[in-house]
């Protein structure tokens, strides 16, 4: 179920009404659990039991965690956890990669390896990385284990973020799901509407129609002329930003809706000054997650500028590979790894960060030339593309108009996060124009929205 | 508070309904054309269209789109009857680029072109309308068919699908444009029209949705497929001539050159079709006009699409501008229309049942 179907909003308006009915605590988590099981359910019924299963090990590898007091012991428990989590993502999502990446050795050998027709579980790699989160924190003794089977496997389950994040802590979810039922507040109910809304309008009308347009052009740049390319570019910058910051804005404001906090995602990434701020600002929980969960266990920057780089580099190219079980992913986390680690050797030298100007744009170079590997399905299609960015070869001038609109609307989006109207951007209840803008948007959802179906782009990861 | 937000959801609305007629396309309801009896767009209404392309059309006499020629017509000059779907109709273009308006500029004001294409129409439409044509006072010289899809001929014989629907003419009357888009979004999925149908059922989905459909490109024509589709045509073609003996041109315009996931396809896929039909049309003396090497040629050393549009896609879709100059310059140069107007012999042609 995604979103943006009526099907999730109907849906939505149900499990709002029965839950704020709900004046227990377990009762209310026990509605959320079945709902969000439902909610994952619509999509494939049967992977439910992949979901049970990872809650059930975390659950239970937790426990001994806590509960056992030799280090050692701690330890196996923990790799019971890791290998079973990553055993279970390492199949559904790399087994076919590895082996076709593999096969050339393979075949060499006189072997033919083949692949098997697996189905990747929606949300496996968010959810995945949710369980992990959770009993590395226990054995880090940075949070207890949860005695409630039910207050646990909603916070692994529940569908605002289960499929496509944002991927939220244990300590930040579960102190919430086990403390007292929150209190109807309507400010936070608007709060929270107002950011489905916003989310609504991001996917629907702005990342669709730059959707419309990438797809084409991306499926055969050759055909395009050079500004055409570029526009497609731009454009998968703007589309994949507003699918997620989107599905993010969406998931928070749903939490909301019903009680909850979630931490924010997204921070209007293409402000950032540099590619390190730049990764402060998109994906924000993968970026923390990664961030404590690899690059400082993998020693951080405690151990030499070399090491430094080594480590940067083996943290980006898995959180490349963690997008998708693909080349162009690797070699796009390969791209921001080097690009982090050039930009530290810069600033090592000069002794301070580059002006806001340079800064800006050579991140926004860096960026764009990273969406071209992240888009791409294989680097001879990255080729072309390129080659039409910095050769202007002749071929269709395409410009849409909704699509050169929606470019506008990201630069004027930006512009005005940056500056004060970034409070009117809040629509908050008790402003004259608040309902205005609110009937606009809401009727612009319903007539300009593309009449096809497109899923969130992060579903696929 | 209340009577704050009541004001401001009024006044957001009254900003989308007045800034509506920039995206949203009109409705327009119909009326019985006597002369064609059928079911035409309302003489002297404006329809406009905020699809793939961005136009407006001049709705003229008998149901006319687009710049028609004025009532009676000109008896010095060449007069085509115009028959096609939405992709002849042209409401994607102003009406200075349509079909019609660029035959007679190209002409150099000779032929005046009647515009009676209508989207959604086929060849069961267009045979009734042509006897009815006949029996009015309209002088015309020749039928020209733009033929793009073969749909549209590959028919079996039926009743012409025109059917009032009175609801659908007061709605289009008596509500705004906006409205009745907004109601159809949400009633009716976006990939086909249909209404929509709400799932609540777990998945995996196993009904043939179209994410799994196959593309009309890769479907493989079974050969007795083949085999009916000509005798179809065969039928279908006959009843014309029996229909009318007004000289017939067939324009054939395929979806070829096509942009089909990034690659240009150049070869029709019904190649083999078209020349069943040249030996059918010789048989009875139809003449048919093969536009597939212009339209190629467009594509190879201009680098004009003659279908798609900004606002769409390129190599997709409808006849843009660049398609009917190109359909309008055959049209023009066709040497049939030499010898004509004939149009102290035309009138007196009557069909024969």
């Amino acid at each position: 179920m995604q979103f943006t179907q009526i099907e999730f909003l109907l849906f939505l308006a149900l499990v709002l009404t029965i839950a704020w009915q709900c004046r227990q605590r377990h009762s209310r988590n026990l509605v959320l659990l079945l709902a969000s099981y439902y909610f994952y359910s619509y999509w494939d019924y049967r992977f439910c039991g992949l979901l049970l299963f990872s809650t059930a090990v975390d659950f239970v590898v937790a426990k001994k965690i806590q509960t056992t007091p030799a280090r050692r012991s701690k330890r196996c428990w923990l790799v019971v956890s890791l290998s079973s989590n990553l055993g279970v993502l390492g199949f559904f999502k790399y087994f076919n990669f590895f082996i076709e990446s593999a096969a050339p050795l393979v075949q060499s050998l006189g072997w033919n390896p083949g692949t098997l027709d697996i189905i990747l579980p929606v949300g496996i790699s968010f959810y995945t990385f949710q369980t992990l989160s959770y009993t590395i924190d226990v054995y880090r003794g940075k949070i207890d284990a949860t005695d409630s089977l039910l207050d646990f496997a909603l916070y692994v389950a529940f569908f605002p973020q289960l499929v496509a994040g944002p991927i939220v802590r244990a300590s930040e979810l579960l102190p919430q799901l086990s403390g007292n039922v929150p209190h109807w507040s309507s400010r936070r109910f608007y709060g929270g509407f107002q950011m489905v809304l916003r989310g609504l309008v991001k996917k629907v009308l702005l990342a669709d129609r730059l959707g419309e347009m990438v797809d084409v052009v991306f499926a055969g740049p050759e055909l395009y002329d050079g500004w055409t390319v570029w526009l497609a570019v731009i454009g998968y910058a703007g589309q994949i930003y507003y699918d997620f910051s989107g599905y993010s804005d969406i998931a928070i404001g749903i939490a909301k809706m019903l009680g909850f906090r979630f931490p924010v995602n997204f921070r209007h990434p293409y402000l950032a000054g540099s590619v390190t701020e730049f990764w402060r600002r998109w994906h924000m929980t993968l970026s923390r997650w990664l961030r404590d969960y690899l690059y400082i266990p993998l020693g951080g920057s405690r151990h030499g500028s070399m090491r430094t780089a080594i480590n940067l580099i083996i943290t980006m190219l898995l959180g490349g590979l963690w997008h998708g079980a693909a080349w162009t992913f690797v070699l796009w986390g390969l791209w921001h790894g080097v690009a982090l680690v050039v930009e530290r050797w810069l600033r090592s030298l000069s002794g301070r960060a580059s002006p806001f100007c340079l800064g800006h744009l050579s991140t926004l170079a860096v960026v764009g030339v990273g969406w071209v590997l992240f888009r791409c399905d294989s680097l001879q299609d990255c080729w072309l593309v390129v080659q039409q960015l910095v050769f202007w070869s002749p071929g269709i001038g395409w410009y849409p108009p909704l699509a050169i609109a929606a470019v506008g609307c990201m630069v004027a989006d930006h512009i005005a996060w940056s500056t004060r109207l970034r409070r009117v951007m809040r629509l908050r209840f008790d402003r004259w124009y608040a309902p205005v803008v609110t009937t606009i948007m809401i009727a612009c959802l319903i007539l300009y929205a593309p009449r096809g179906f497109a899923p969130f782009v992060y579903f696929q990861f | 508070m209340i009577l704050r937000w009541t004001i401001g959801c009024i006044a957001g609305l009254l900003i989308i309904a007045v800034t509506s007629p920039c995206f949203v396309r009109s409705y327009t309801p119909r009326v019985v054309q006597p002369q064609r009896n059928a079911l035409t767009l309302q003489p002297g209404a404006e329809y406009r269209w905020r699809s793939e392309g961005y136009a407006n059309t001049q709705i003229g006499p008998l149901g006319m789109p687009g710049a028609s020629p004025p009532l009676p017509l000109n008896p010095s000059t060449v007069h085509l009857a115009l028959w096609g779907d939405s992709q002849a109709e042209g409401v994607c273009v102003a009406d200075d680029q349509k079909i019609a308006a660029q035959t007679h500029h190209l002409s150099a004001e000779r032929i005046d072109v009647l515009p009676f294409a209508r989207s959604g129409d086929d060849c069961n439409d267009w045979l009734p309308q042509i006897t009815s044509l006949q029996r009015s006072s309209i002088k015309l010289d020749a039928h020209v068919f733009l033929l793009v899809e073969w749909s549209d001929w590959c028919q079996p014989v039926r009743q012409p699908s025109s059917i009032t629907d009175q609801q659908f003419d007061w709605v289009a009357e008596q509500l705004p444009a906006f409205l009745i888009q907004a109601t159809r979004n949400v009633l009716t999925t976006g990939t086909d029209n249909q209404f929509r149908r709400l799932r609540f059922r777990p998945g995996p989905i196993t009904s043939n949705s179209s994410a799994t459909a196959v593309a009309p490109a890769a479907v493989t024509e079974q050969p007795d497929q083949w085999t009916s589709r000509v005798a179809m045509l065969a039928v279908q073609l006959a009843r014309l001539k029996h229909q009318t003996r007004l000289p017939c041109i067939f324009l054939y315009a395929p979806l070829s050159p096509a942009i089909i996931n990034g690659d240009i396809l150049w070869d029709d896929p019904d190649d083999d079709l078209f020349q069943a039909m040249q030996s059918i049309a010789a048989e009875l003396g139809f003449d048919v006009v093969d536009l597939r090497h212009q339209m190629q040629q467009s594509v190879r050393t201009g680098k004009q699409w003659p279908r798609g549009f900004h606002n769409g896609q390129f190599g997709v879709g409808h006849y843009n501008a660049v398609g009917y100059r190109i359909i309008s310059a055959a049209l023009a140069a066709h040497p049939r229309l030499d010898a004509l107007p004939l149009t102290s012999t035309a009138n007196t042609v009557t069909a024969e049942r």
